[in-house]
């Protein structure tokens, strides 16, 4: 397997085609490594400038004379070539080349792509790109991208083949405080593609999640085997676009790769355990799911104090399979002991706790279905009624997962003025919030399965 | 360049993987067809055998349900002209098969490689559009999994009182079509249609199968 330890974790960087001219892709690049700074040493490199921001600059690579991990260049595409020779020359171990103008543009730009990407493969230098955004690892203050932002860390490592989505997913994730361990978008994938990134992100101990964004595969039959493994430990979440004939249209023009068939894709992944997801949201969604909630096999247990989004629920259960299993006797017997239930005729899953349903009585509830053994996760539905204490319901979903920890557990809550604290409560403890009862139920669909 | 296997050819292959085929043969001249069919027994089917010809019904290129030899007789006198019109390759005399239309088939994909094709067959293929794939090779589990997605496969296990499909004998006919495509890297594309599948008999009615020129029996 191919050591990428280099380009996620590096100790040095040299940049070339570093600038401080405003709004150029390279000043955003240099800012960017300026918030790794203290974790390692870094080089900027133009022969036009001497400086940059407070850094002395150096003509070209030959004039660092020290040990460099990783090369990132933006340079115009004319020198890019040039640039991966003398990196290949310095023994560097991984190379980013932002700068587009390659295969997606014209035969001349694959031609040369091909070039760069053979004497990649030749110095046994790993090589991330052309025409992409570049990597992001939160957690090692590393941002050798040029993404507007840098998210906190996480447990999501997202793959991208598009950088300007990666772009727009970093830009929510920053303001809805979503973490991150990885942010790869690798372009062309003149070398390394989803196989090399999901096979080392499989062994990072940041990682739990894998969620990518593909247009189309080169090596789709080692991706089979690759997933096939990785699965096994790690889930990938995949969202594939070109799925309908015009899209695939646009694809083969935007990226440079063929798409084959949504059918062949969709059993691809459904064979390799690969979650197919059709959304970005839906993406998200999932991977913020799995990256946060255990898996538990079973049914599913809903709680509301509104009927109506309790059969939302239970209709989108059924749509997609999901089991909810009946409430045993002695579920109910428990649940007509607690005199909290006294005002409550009907015990069923979904359980109504009606309206006026105090903080206790969410607690009771989810407890005692928590406790049925063909119960394997529960999703709680709070409406804001004007009774409803908001945040002190959160707090007691909280305390239900601090004691059922091997069982998922999703709410169901609006984002609104009265439900934001509660929302906000509940996200900062890992607790997945959604504001529709079928987004919540296609993300614990997934975490009801034991694999 | 793809061609396309002859019918000897055809089902030699498939004999070859164990692939059930409808007892049949092909024919230039009545009185040896009239012999084949005095051996098999009626009720017997007569199709054009022209590679060319696509899609045999729509050209009026089968006589289905054949009862007696006068039957067979007026059957032959018609369609004997229309396969002329094509490239004459004689006339397939085959055992008459009823029950539900399956079809099978492979299929080379650019990123995986051999893909097996399951479905509904017949006229049913086209306008149902109900197909599932699996990437080969696939084992006996799998295949199962494919009959058990497609939309209405509940009728094939013996849905009011209709005999029940042989699914181990369909699953193992997968399964035999998936080693078929992994050994055989000149094997463009293969389409079963229809498999004809009533209670335990599961068998291939018509085959078409498109090989690249280094193919070699």
């Amino acid at each position: 397997m191919i050591d990428l330890s280099k380009i996620f974790n590096p100790d040095s960087i040299a940049f070339v085609g570093a600038t401080d001219r405003k709004d150029s892709v390279g000043l955003s690049i240099v800012e960017n490594l300026l918030q790794g700074k203290k974790k390692r040493e870094l080089f900027m490199v133009n022969p036009y400038r001497k400086k940059v921001k407070d850094y002395s600059t150096y003509p070209s690579l030959k004039n660092i004379s020290q040990k460099i991990d990783l090369v990132i260049i933006a340079t115009p595409q004319k020198a890019v070539k040039e640039v991966v020779k003398e990196a290949c020359k310095k023994e560097v171990g991984g190379i980013i080349v932002i700068t587009a103008g390659f295969s997606e543009a014209s035969p001349e730009g694959t031609l040369v792509q091909k070039e760069i990407a053979a004497m990649c493969k030749e110095a046994g230098v790993p090589l991330v790109g052309p025409n992409c955004l570049g990597i992001i690892r939160p957690i090692n203050k590393l941002n050798a991208s040029f993404a507007p932002f840098t998210p906190r860390p996480g447990r999501i490592s997202l793959i991208s083949q598009s950088g300007a989505l990666l772009d727009s997913i970093i830009d929510k994730a920053v303001y809805k405080d979503l973490g991150f361990a990885n942010l790869v978008s690798y372009g062309n994938g003149a070398d390394l593609s989803l196989n090399e990134f999901v096979q080392y992100l499989d062994r990072d101990e940041e990682t739990k999640v894998i969620a990518c964004y593909l247009e189309g595969l080169k090596r789709g039959r080692e991706f089979l085997e690759v997933a096939k493994k990785v699965t096994k430990k790690t889930p990938i979440i995949a969202l594939k676009a070109g799925v309908t004939e015009k899209g695939q249209e646009s694809v083969s023009t935007h990226t440079a790769s063929l798409a084959g068939d949504a059918e062949i894709y969709e059993a691809a992944f459904k064979q390799s355990g690969v979650i197919q997801v059709d959304s970005i949201s839906e993406l998200l969604n999932v991977s913020q799911g799995l990256a946060w909630q255990p898996k538990h096999q079973g049914g599913l247990g809903v709680v509301s104090n509104g009927g109506g989004m309790a059969v939302l629920t239970v209709d989108q259960a059924q749509k997609e399979d999901v089991f909810t299993p009946p409430l045993t006797n002695k579920t109910i017997k428990r649940l007509q002991k607690s005199e909290v239930f006294s005002e409550i005729t009907s015990f069923e899953n979904p359980l109504d706790i009606i309206g006026d349903a105090n903080p206790e009585r969410y607690y009771r509830a989810m407890d005692i279905l928590m406790r049925q053994k063909d119960i394997g996760g529960i999703i709680v539905i709070q409406t804001t009624q004007s009774v409803t204490d908001v945040e002190e319901n959160a707090r007691k979903i909280i305390k239900i997962k601090e004691k059922y920890p091997k069982k998922p557990i999703v709410s169901v809550l609006f984002d609104g003025r009265m439900g934001h604290p509660g929302v906000d409560l509940l996200e900062k403890n890992k607790i997945p919030n959604y504001e529709d009862p079928k987004i919540a139920v296609q993300v614990i669909k997934h975490l009801l399965k034991d694999k | 360049m793809k061609k396309l296997l002859s019918f000897e050819k055809s089902n030699q292959l498939l004999k070859r993987y164990n692939i059930p085929l409808v007892l049949g043969g092909r024919y230039t001249s009545l009185e040896k067809a009239l012999d084949f069919v005095n051996k098999i027994g009626y009720p017997v089917v007569i199709k054009i055998a022209s590679p060319n010809v696509a899609h045999k019904t729509e050209y009026g290129g089968v006589e289905v349900d054949l009862e007696n030899e006068e039957e067979f007789r007026k059957a032959w006198q018609k369609l004997w002209p229309l396969q002329e019109k094509f490239q004459p390759q004689g006339l397939v005399v085959q055992k008459m098969r009823k029950g539900f239309e399956l079809s099978a088939g492979i299929e080379r994909d650019a990123q995986f490689g051999p893909v097996v094709m399951f479905g509904w067959g017949g006229i049913f293929i086209e306008i149902l559009k109900q197909v599932n794939f699996r990437i080969a090779p696939i084992n006996k589990e799998q295949a199962r999994g494919m009959i058990d997605e497609l939309q209405g496969s509940k009728v094939l296990s013996g849905f009011r009182g209709r005999p029940q499909i042989d699914w181990g004998k369909l699953a193992q006919l997968l399964v035999n079509l998936s080693a078929l495509a992994t050994e055989n890297p000149d094997v463009l594309q293969v389409d079963l249609n229809p498999i004809m599948s009533e209670g335990s008999i599961v068998e291939v009615a018509d085959a078409r199968i498109y090989v690249s020129k280094n193919f070699n029996l």
